[in-house]
């Protein structure tokens, strides 16, 4: 009984028992809303893609097209589950669970409101059970090691992809857990570093207090424009977003890690997709947009912590809120950027995020050491303008040779005087070779 | 030989100055450009005519738009055929071969009989478009010398079966009988 209290810190005089039942609550349902949001992010980003490109997208299926996830997951489990010769079909059915658990995971520390006042529940329930004025925190496991928990159960959505990209003898497939693999190895380490720049400023790693340090300091985001953005870009490479999605680039491996996969494995994929998009969705609003918080600003007013239902499911609606914009900003990005290279994605991490992160952290650390926590915003910018001086002298990547032969080609972009004049005409039969100086034109 | 540097191009892309090297601003300008076509079409189900106009199709036909905003021109659309009558109700067709000749997509086939008629020699006893095979090119209109086989504007040509699509004289003379109305022959 010494572990339980640590692992779920209940507040004041409330029983362990009350905070493991809220718990549950929480997870059930928010397990079962964002399993239903992963349907609808799918629809959402088909709209999303359609209008960007001028398009209609889905709009038979129901009213508006809102029935159409419904009728894709049907068709999902009506279709044959297939798989192929060869395949290690134990770790080909584990595969898709690998990678869909974690994600699930590590919804549990993320606190989705404030404190919740046990006497406010409605229908005089509280009488009845005794559990007046008991307080919850609305949170699956108010964790002590927070965060950290969230980067352990982030990393482990890796195994998924490389797991399925291996057991699908497929080369394809294995190319793309292999690229999966790099890239999480790449992006781990300026995500990691972005977030020690929470920690620092926060001075914990339990998610409620990140949330209380951010309404002293004013959320991260305001006062770590740039930590946010490095952590933002990780989160899009760890759920395999475009512009990160080399490990399913369909251009170029077909479908990547999931080539092999069909009907409900296949959707499980594309599940675990979504729902690494909202977990990391909800990772950056406790993180960088200070949860349930309102006011960006270190002063002024913002929804108190602590009250009644009313309030805890306004505040939840906040923080779905911010949730439900930053995916939709995830999925603009998507239909926005193309896709990098895969040499250009590992410069962009080990020669601009990693240096930038360092930087960044070593500028907290600094300002944390001195107390000047609160003045970051001032020092976030202090390191942009330090990047823009250090810019030009950072090593370049080596200039491929751009200069093309192109020896008498018409495709010459030479014009005029540089232009080479047009070879004489070869015969090819008796014929007399036309003159090109009388209008004839030759066709080499 | 070394290539003369006059005979080189030089296809370097520009160099990215230090803040396109950032990524970060020019990324949000590739965002204002395609939310701005989000926000243009975001609730209107195509029906922006600035940007997408789309014609939501059982609902919405072609036939309902002008031309000039991409309707359908009715007078020389390509549809489904027919075959005309004369003045005394008697098929026009005199089976001369001549469409199932200039068809590209061999979708014609005529079976000639004597005519019991004076002022011609044969008649199609037997005359059957594939409606499935026809890439509705009107050749066949073209090629007809007493403009016999016709196009009509309709091209809603549905049936359950291939059996059922190909369109025997009988069936033919009755999409004439229903299109005379609105394309006189």
């Amino acid at each position: 009984m010494t572990l339980l209290p640590t692992l779920l810190a209940a507040t004041g005089e409330t029983p362990v028992l009350a905070q493991i039942i809220t718990g549950v609550v929480v997870v059930l349902v928010m397990v079962h809303l964002i399993l239903g949001g992963c349907a609808y992010s799918i629809m959402l980003e088909r709209k999303l893609s359609a209008w960007m490109q001028d398009r209609v997208g889905p709009n038979r299926v129901g009213p508006m097209g809102l029935l159409q996830p419904i009728a894709d997951g049907l068709k999902f489990l009506l279709k044959e589950e297939y798989a192929p010769k060869g395949v290690d079909k134990v770790l080909f059915t584990l595969a898709p669970t690998f990678i869909m658990v974690p994600a699930m995971l590590g919804f549990v520390v993320i606190p989705w409101a404030g404190v919740l006042d046990l006497s406010s529940l409605p229908f005089g329930l509280s009488e009845k059970l005794g559990w007046e004025g008991w307080q919850v925190r609305v949170i699956g496991a108010d964790v002590n090691i927070g965060v950290v928990f969230m980067l352990a159960t982030a990393a482990l959505g890796v195994y998924g992809v490389a797991l399925g990209g291996w057991a699908s003898n497929s080369k394809f497939s294995f190319l793309g857990g292999l690229r999966a693999g790099a890239q999480m190895i790449s992006y781990e380490i300026p995500m990691g570093l972005a977030l020690l720049v929470v920690i620092l400023m926060a001075g914990t790693v339990t998610p409620y207090g990140i949330l209380e340090a951010q309404r002293e300091s004013g959320w991260f985001l305001v006062q770590q424009p740039i930590a946010a953005l490095l952590f933002y870009v990780c989160m899009l490479a760890e759920s395999n977003r475009t512009p990160f999605d080399l490990a399913e680039a369909e251009s170029e491996l077909v479908g990547g890690y999931h080539t092999e996969y069909s009907s409900m494995r296949f959707a499980m994929w594309f599940l675990a997709e979504y729902f690494h998009m909202i977990t990391g969705a909800a990772f950056f609003s406790l993180l960088f947009l200070g949860g349930f918080s309102v006011n960006p600003l270190p002063f002024g007013w913002d929804l108190p912590v602590e009250g009644g239902i009313g309030l805890i499911l306004l505040q939840w609606g906040v923080m779905l809120g911010k949730v439900a914009l930053l995916v939709a900003f995830a999925m603009a990005i998507r239909w926005t950027i193309p896709r990098f290279r895969f040499d250009q994605l590992m410069r962009l991490a080990w020669e601009g995020m990693i240096p930038l992160s360092l930087l960044v952290v070593m500028a907290t650390a600094v300002s944390v050491y001195l107390g000047l926590q609160n003045w970051m915003w001032l020092g976030s910018i202090g390191c942009v303008i330090v990047v823009y001086l250090v810019l030009p002298f950072m090593p370049r990547s080596a200039t491929a040779n751009r200069r093309i032969a192109i020896v008498g080609s018409r495709f010459s972009p030479l014009r005029g005087e540089d232009a080479l004049p047009p070879r004489p005409a070869v015969a090819l039969s008796d014929a007399a070779i036309p003159d090109p100086a009388q209008g004839a034109r030759s066709i080499h | 030989m070394p290539i003369p540097d006059r005979d080189i191009v030089d296809v370097s892309f520009k160099r990215l100055d230090r803040t396109e090297s950032l990524f970060v601003l020019n990324v949000f300008k590739g965002l204002g450009t395609t939310l701005r076509h989000a926000f243009q079409n975001v609730g209107r189900n195509g029906s922006n005519k600035d940007t997408l106009w789309v014609v939501q199709y059982p609902e919405q036909k072609r036939d309902d738009r002008p031309v000039e905003e991409g309707g359908q021109y009715r007078p020389t659309f390509r549809g489904v055929h027919r075959l005309n009558r004369d003045e005394d109700g008697r098929v026009r067709c005199v089976a001369c071969f001549m469409c199932a000749t200039a068809c590209p997509a061999n979708c014609i086939h005529i079976v000639a009989e004597a005519s019991p008629w004076d002022d011609r020699e044969k008649y199609p006893k037997q005359f059957d478009i594939d409606e499935l095979r026809c890439i509705y090119c009107g050749m066949c209109e073209e090629a007809c010398p007493c403009d016999a086989i016709e196009l009509t504007p309709h091209y809603e040509v549905t049936g359950l079966s291939r059996q059922e699509l190909i369109f025997d004289k009988t069936k033919l003379l009755e999409v004439y009988d229903q299109t005379v109305g609105e394309k006189p022959m």
